[in-house]
């Protein structure tokens, strides 16, 4: 007898079950699929114990014939394909033919189903890929299938799952995706006799995502509406005649100050399937290159609609992957399509007046109770603040002197974040900012100590002169009010309740003044806004330094006296690498000795003593990032430095023209609502809010 | 403490002080000014603790003594009060209590204890006449850098020699070289030393109060830098650190010198300017036989163009200039003429004021921009 045999079904349904049925989560996709494909309209999901014990979905969707329901669990049994052409253009979610199978293979699975088209349904038992029952049954139209004990016939699988919660965690998000993708039907996931989610017919896909995440996310969102993009596809040679293929792309994206710390919450749907792919997300991350800070991901929410023959599922046996026979222009429309919606919306962040509104990600709509985030953490866990925009950490951003001394500040400071108190009842805090003022004339206390001349160092005992903290009597607090406040005022001009912000108006700002001279507050039609002077200028100068590049029109004023700087070994070869990006964008630079350069000349605009520290950021962005980046993008990285180092810094004061320019010319950049480096520039405190802080809504 | 003194001494006394009284009140003491009544004078001094200013007018002392006031508002009360003597005296709890005609004032004082105390000005190295350090100090002081980080360059270099003396300033990006020709008698050893942008417009400032002949005194120990005018004396902080070559920087073979009327320059680049870039100002200049263009042009503002006449017949060239730079040397000429002198493109271009027998050179170094 030969050494090589053929294996037995059961054994090659188990290997395949490997590949496919990998977690509960699986199953219940493998099935939902099923009955996504089956065209049903309502689908129930029933877990116990995180989908070890029980998995139960029902649909009412075309069912199985009794003659096919044996035939499903023959391997390689579908009604999704017929010939190998069909390969090639696959509409539907399942293909393979290997999932019931394989399921059956590691479980207890029963199957009910019923066509409407035949009085009586079948059901099917079977046990780690044994047929134990077959009859004939009475059902409603539609298909359930109830598995059981899954993997209690491979102890090593069943090992190596996570805890119930977590696994729990996986299934909801699950479903919650593939209820996204089918706005029309109704989903309702139950877990050990809780509804975790429910989400009845929804008109339209916005409707869906309110159902969903709530309306707090939905204001963080920009809707994509329905772009549409043609390919002509030249003739080649199985294909006689040229064709010309539609794209079309719709959902949501985030506005850039929502920030995420990985993918997770990135959802992509090509034709209605939940892939992962690299292509697209690249796409996403171009689209908020330079709007967001670096390792930080957007929300993000596609739906890419083309011909199924040009995209190539079989790729991966859990189908999470996909090929597009079109690679770069898919990811050039998809780029483009965000990019230009980003530009358009100009989204504008507006202060979190409420706690909940400041973490609005991380809170769960009202449809979902107790499903935390679109993301995998059980419900029981804290929602994941942590990536809301007010809470990302100074250091996470991209350096600057004010972000550090944010950081150093929030480090003296007790946390007083998260009980986040609403805006209006802050109690004014201590330290001599809000010390009431000294009414009465009275000789501060007695001498302090002489100070040297020269001595630039200032004592800190000096500085609390006659400034002891006073206890601030308890404000009157907004809650506080009880009585009925009558309506002296006149009532608010309605046509000042400004519809949503958008930063389109910046242009119409009125600059009031400065905080800390560091930031303009500005009065506007819909409030009051705050820029960070530093961050707004930066953006105008990067476009200004890469327009300039690609009119090839810089302007570059050269040194007195060359700048000589020393490089390790490791820069000098960046700088070799990007010598001709400098030379172009305006250094005039040229090697001097071993591992030495000399600067004589540099961008207009940069002074002298911030050329070195420049170049040395630039040579540094160097070494980590640019190998991966396109010249496109070391040149946008070098001009971010650029704009960075040149713009006006904060603590500078400025006069009113100064503020009215740069509010100006902020306005008119393409992207006045994040620097290079993804900070936000301006935040809005809008008219409502406003209102709604004084009582007066 | 006691004394009378007269309201136009006492306000221009004030006066000078302004410029150095601490603004932003981080210590409390250096927003007051010191009064300090002895023999037959009262002395007002004010510091931030870079500078001071030690400055005294004539005033009947009945009992002498010192305390302080805050500066701003003392200054802004006594301007108000009529042209006649006003006394002051110092009560036991610091108020001071003015009294002048028929108005009467208390304003809380701070003890003098606190007040720092200045160094004293060791022997002088020499005299200068106080009208050429003004004039050198404002022909410099736009050519300082503004930038904190370099603070070398945030003052302008002076030396003393036996024979004469010069200053020098720069930003890394245009250099102002000023050099006596003429002798000055009263230097008694050379001097070298580097004074910060601040101390030398204070120093123009108390200049501008002194008689045209008047000699200033300066002084300097390790730390600090001294001048004395007369009956009033500044004293600042000494900048460490050392100052560029300035010698290597200094053109030494243009070849082509183009004179222009200084008016008709000036204003041609000031019109020009207003469609450069805010921030960079790039102007082009050409220079070519007969007449001097000078252009502009932002791409999204406008463009414009001038020109100017010259009898220069060289070779045309194109320089582009921040016109800031231009403009501020331009501003502080006072001859009739400038000269450029230029080599290339790409070379340095140099800017000196025109005609004959003035007892000093004056160059003015400008790096070109690549537009």
């Amino acid at each position: 007898m030969g050494r090589i045999r053929v294996l037995p079904d059961q054994v090659a349904n188990k290997i395949a079950a490997g590949e496919v049925v990998e977690r509960p989560a699986s199953v219940v996709k493998e099935l939902l699929e099923n009955s996504l494909d089956a065209g049903g309209n309502r689908f129930r999901i029933e877990i116990e114990s995180g989908g070890r014990r029980l998995i139960r979905i029902s649909d009412d969707g075309s069912g199985m014939l009794r003659d096919d329901a044996m035939l499903a669990f023959e391997r390689h049994a579908t009604s999704k394909l017929r010939d190998v052409k069909d390969l090639l253009s696959i509409a539907t979610l399942g293909f393979r033919g290997e999932a019931l199978p394989s399921i059956a293979s590691v479980s207890r699975l029963l199957l009910e189903t019923r066509a409407p088209e035949e009085e009586t349904g079948a059901r099917v038992e079977i046990a780690g890929g044994k047929m134990l029952r077959y009859e004939e049954a009475a059902l409603p139209p539609g298909t359930v299938i109830t598995v059981r004990d899954l993997f209690y016939n491979v102890p090593a699988r069943k090992k190596f799952l996570r805890s119930e919660q977590t696994e729990l965690a996986h299934i909801a998000s699950l479903v919650t995706h593939y209820s996204l993708a089918h706005p029309g039907a109704t989903f309702l996931l139950i877990s050990g006799g809780n509804e975790l989610l429910h989400v009845t017919t929804a008109q339209n896909l916005r409707e869906r995502v309110f159902q969903v995440f709530g309306s707090e996310t939905l204001d963080e969102l920009v809707d994509l509406g329905a772009a549409e993009r043609e390919l002509s596809v030249p003739p080649t040679a199985d294909q006689e005649e040229a064709a010309v293929k539609v794209f079309r792309l719709k959902g949501f994206i985030s506005r850039p100050q929502v920030q995420k710390n990985n993918r997770n919450s990135i959802f992509i749907f090509v034709n209605g399937r939940l892939i992962r792919d690299r292509v697209i997300l690249h796409a996403i991350s171009s689209a908020y290159y330079n709007l967001m800070p670096h390792a930080c991901f957007p929300f993000a929410l596609l739906f890419l609609e083309c011909d199924s023959e040009e995209v190539d599922v079989n790729v991966h046996p859990s189908k999470t992957e996909v090929r597009f026979r079109h690679q770069s222009f898919v990811h050039d429309f998809v780029r483009d399509t965000l990019r230009q919606k980003l530009i358009e919306s100009r989204p504008a962040p507006a202060f979190a007046v409420n706690p909940t509104g400041a973490a609005g990600f991380s809170d769960v709509g009202p449809a979902a109770p107790g499903l935390s985030a679109p993301g995998l953490s059980p419900p029981p866990a804290s929602p994941r603040r942590a990536a809301s925009p007010e809470l990302q950490r100074a250091a996470r951003l991209p350096f600057s002197e004010f972000s550090q001394m944010i950081e150093n500040e929030a480090a003296a400071e007790p946390p007083s974040r998260e009980p986040q108190a609403p805006l209006a009842e802050i109690p004014p805090e201590e330290g001599h900012e809000s010390n009431l003022p000294v009414l009465t004339l009275r000789p501060p206390p007695g001498p302090a100590p002489r100070l040297s001349f020269g001595d630039g160092s200032i004592p800190l005992a000096a500085q609390t002169t006659g400034s002891a903290p006073q206890a601030v009597s308890g404000g009157p607090r907004a809650e506080s009010v009880t009585l009925a406040v009558p309506d002296t005022h006149i009532a608010f001009p309605a046509e000042l309740m400004a519809p949503p912000a958008s930063l389109s108006s910046l242009g119409d700002l009125r600059p009031l003044g400065q905080i800390h001279n560091s930031f303009i507050i500005a009065a506007g039609r819909d409030g009051l806004w705050i820029i960070d002077q530093h961050v707004a200028h930066e953006r105008i100068l990067f476009e200004k330094v890469l327009k300039q590049r690609a009119a090839g029109q810089v302007e570059m004023q050269q040194l007195l006296m060359p700048m000589v700087i020393q490089l390790t070994a490791a820069r000098q070869i960046e700088y070799a690498r990007i010598a001709d990006e400098l030379q172009t964008i305006g250094f005039e630079t040229e090697p001097f000795g071993n591992r030495t350069i000399a600067i004589k000349g540099a961008p207009a605009g940069i002074g002298p003593g911030e050329l070195e520290k420049l170049l040395f950021e630039i040579l540094e962005i160097a070494e980590d990032d640019f190998r991966g980046l396109s010249i496109d993008g070391v040149r946008r990285n070098i001009a971010a430095s650029i704009a960075c180092r040149a713009a006006i810094k904060i603590n500078t004061r400025l006069d009113q023209n100064k503020m009215d320019w740069l509010l100006t010319a902020l306005a008119a950049t393409d992207f006045p609502m994040a620097c290079p480096h993804g900070r936000p520039i301006a935040l809005q405190y809008s008219t409502r809010e406003i209102l709604k802080a004084f009582h007066r809504i | 403490m006691e004394f009378t003194v007269s309201k136009a001494d006492l306000v221009r006394e004030l006066g000078l002080s302004q410029g150095v009284v601490e603004k932003k009140t981080t210590i409390p003491i250096l927003s007051n000014v010191l009064l300090e009544a002895r023999g037959d004078r009262l002395i007002v001094t004010a510091t931030d603790l870079e500078l001071g200013i030690c400055s005294s007018c004539p005033a009947q002392v009945k009992r002498e003594g010192a305390g302080t006031i805050p500066a701003k508002k003392l200054l802004d009360y006594v301007r108000l009060l009529p042209d006649s003597d006003i006394t002051i005296k110092f009560l036991d709890n610091q108020w001071a209590s003015l009294t002048c005609g028929r108005s009467r004032t208390r304003i809380a004082g701070i003890s003098r204890e606190s007040y720092p105390e200045l160094p004293s000005m060791p022997e002088p190295t020499g005299e200068l006449p106080v009208g050429l350090l003004s004039s050198m100090i404002t022909k410099t002081i736009f050519a300082i850098s503004a930038e904190e980080s370099r603070f070398t360059l945030n003052g302008a270099l002076l030396v003393l020699r036996t024979d004469g003396m010069t200053m020098v300033s720069t930003d890394g990006h245009r250099l102002a070289y000023l050099e006596t020709t003429a002798p000055i008698d009263g230097i008694g050893r050379p001097f070298r030393a580097l004074i910060p942008r601040k101390a030398m417009g204070e120093i123009v400032k108390l200049a501008a109060e002194c008689g045209a002949d008047a000699k200033v005194s300066v002084a300097g120990d390790e730390n600090h830098l001294f001048f004395r005018f007369e009956n009033r004396l500044l004293i600042t902080r000494r900048l460490t650190g050392n100052f560029p070559d300035y010698d290597r920087v200094l053109p030494k073979d243009t070849q082509h010198t183009v004179v222009l009327r200084t008016a008709e320059i000036k204003a041609a680049i000031d019109r020009v300017a207003q469609f450069a870039d805010e921030r960079s100002g790039a102007v082009r200049v050409n220079f070519g036989p007969g007449d001097v263009k000078v252009f502009s042009s932002a791409s999204d503002t406008g463009e414009s163009e001038e020109s100017v006449s010259t009898d220069y017949d060289g070779p045309n060239i194109e320089i582009g200039f921040n016109a800031h730079y231009l403009l501020d040397f331009l501003r502080v000429v006072s001859e009739e003429t400038v000269k450029f002198e230029l080599k290339d493109q790409k070379s340095a271009g140099e800017m000196r004021p025109g005609g004959e027998g003035s007892t000093y050179l004056y160059r003015y170094v400008v790096m070109p921009m690549r537009i």
